[in-house]
């Protein structure tokens, strides 16, 4: 398993658009980060959700679901697939070792993006504090956002296979699912609640008792479920299909 | 590299039997049986939607067989977990990404079957990509992704090659040396097997020819047989072939 892991972060790893990728996000994330702190209104104290903003974080969904399909569709569409296939007949382990590759690449660069962030908007309000109740779960979920999202993309990646189809369903899925399903019904709210944006929202911004929190957002570990429960349910549907598909 | 396995399988034999591939309502491969030996060049030819390239993928276990077997040295290939020391393919021109070199598309598929990385740089000198390995492949000549194909299926050092249309858009160079390389390699004891459209190319490289038509097999035998009484291998084809063409020019 090693050895196909390894050839996985070498292609990942070689690709140009791998740096400017990773490179690019972090500079939004931060810049996202500086300007929702340093258009607070004056004398208003560093806040978390002023760490993690809602306009950089939601590129980074968008990047790395992106990030996560690119790693199947690039083989798909190149071909290399079938050179894959010849190499490593065990398909199972190609894709757990892309899987694993791009969850360490976007854990590694989810560190830096959120630790930046959080560094710049708490050195722009002052008051910076891990010890704060809460800061760190929402540190560790601003960080875990990237792979979970890198994840589902290669998931989709595999169910769906065409490029197009992939980003939308992604972006359907990651971004507007949770507008689209009201939190002020039973039913619409359980979808919501069951989404991975409302999931991360919870963590990074919402703190507090369940009672201060409301119906807004799930319950703190109700989120973290949703965080597993997304990649894991895709990746293993996407080992079942990749495994019996015709490539 | 050849020999007898304990199973009585020759190592490396190439082996189809009833295999038969449906896309939908489609059957590209009806029950075709053949086999391809060791220290032969085998040619496999068939006008355009034959069914030559369905049946390589099922071979080297891309796509999975409706019914029947093809296998490798007595094995379906897809029982293997790691495949450059088993069968080494050109199937496509277009099998590494764009993005990469030469050199990484190598050494990646090299590392996945912990092949030594000293594999990548002789196959590289083999095929003549040296001085471009740092090229990125979408840069790349059809010709050269051809060589770089080649360089792919070489890289495990296997007993059994498939190439399928090896040399589309090769110059005439690089044709001549693609020949001398097919009869090298069988020379040396591996199963060489070789999709073509080009029958004049085919009868100077192949030892054995297998022929189809419409999925089925239409002739398998040496190519000293079939052109004997002083036919070419062309009009042996055009003749099997006759009934099997599903384009022809001039709607005849």
């Amino acid at each position: 398993m090693r050895d196909v892991i390894a050839a996985e972060w070498l292609k990942v790893r070689s690709l140009r658009s791998t740096r400017w990728t990773v490179g690019g996000t972090a500079l939004m994330v931060a810049g996202s980060s500086a300007v929702d702190a340093s258009t607070n209104p004056p004398g208003s104290r560093f806040e978390l959700g002023d760490a993690f903003p809602l306009a950089g974080f939601l590129v980074l969904i968008v990047v790395t679901t992106g990030s996560g399909s690119s790693t199947m569709l690039g083989e798909y569409s190149s071909g290399l697939i079938r050179a894959t296939s010849v190499a490593v007949p065990a398909r199972t382990d190609v894709l757990l070792a892309k899987a694993t590759v791009i969850a360490a690449l976007w854990t590694i660069a989810g560190t830096v993006v959120a630790g930046s962030s959080f560094t710049i908007a708490g050195l722009i309000l002052g008051d910076l504090t891990l010890s704060r109740p809460g800061t760190g779960a929402a540190l560790l979920a601003a960080i875990l956002i990237g792979p979970v999202c890198a994840l589902i993309g290669l998931g989709l990646a595999v169910l769906v296979r065409h490029a197009g189809a992939v980003y939308v369903t992604g972006i359907m899925l990651l971004i507007l699912a949770p507008q689209l399903f009201s939190t002020r019904q039973e039913l619409p709210r359980a979808i919501n609640h069951a989404m991975p944006l409302p999931a991360w929202q919870r963590l990074t911004q919402a703190f507090g008792t369940p009672e201060a929190v409301g119906d807004l957002y799930p319950a703190a570990p109700h989120a973290w479920l949703t965080y597993v429960l997304w990649p894991l349910t895709l990746l293993v549907a996407a080992v079942l299909v990749h495994r019996r598909r015709d490539v | 590299m050849t020999g007898l396995a304990a199973t009585g399988t020759v190592t490396g034999m190439i082996h189809v039997d009833q295999l038969t591939k449906r896309y939908g309502p489609t059957t590209a491969v009806a029950g075709l049986s053949f086999t391809a030996r060791p220290g032969r060049v085998t040619g496999f030819l068939g006008p355009n939607g034959a069914g030559k390239t369905t049946t390589l993928r099922v071979l080297l276990g891309l796509d999975a067989a409706s019914s029947g077997t093809a296998t490798i040295g007595g094995v379906p290939f897809r029982s293997h977990r790691r495949g450059l020391r088993h069968a080494g393919a050109l199937l496509d021109p277009q099998q590494a990404h764009p993005g990469l070199t030469a050199a990484v598309h190598l050494a990646a598929l090299a590392r996945s079957n912990d092949l030594p990385s000293r594999r990548v740089d002789d196959v590289l000198a083999e095929v003549g990509l040296t001085p471009v390995a740092h090229r990125r492949v979408g840069t790349y000549s059809l010709g050269m992704r051809q060589r770089l194909g080649v360089a792919t299926a070489l890289l495990g050092d296997p007993p059994v090659l498939v190439f399928d249309e090896p040399v589309n858009g090769m110059d005439p160079e690089g044709v001549r040396w693609a020949r001398g390389l097919f009869r090298r390699l069988a020379g040396e004891g591996r199963t060489v097997f070789l999709s073509s459209h080009l029958i004049g190319e085919m009868a100077a490289t192949a030892d054995d020819v297998v022929v189809v038509g419409r999925g089925r097999l239409l002739a398998a035998g040496p190519v000293a047989e079939l052109t004997g009484s002083g036919r070419s291998l062309e009009d042996v084809f055009l003749r099997l072939t006759s009934a099997s063409v599903d384009y022809r020019a001039g709607g005849a």
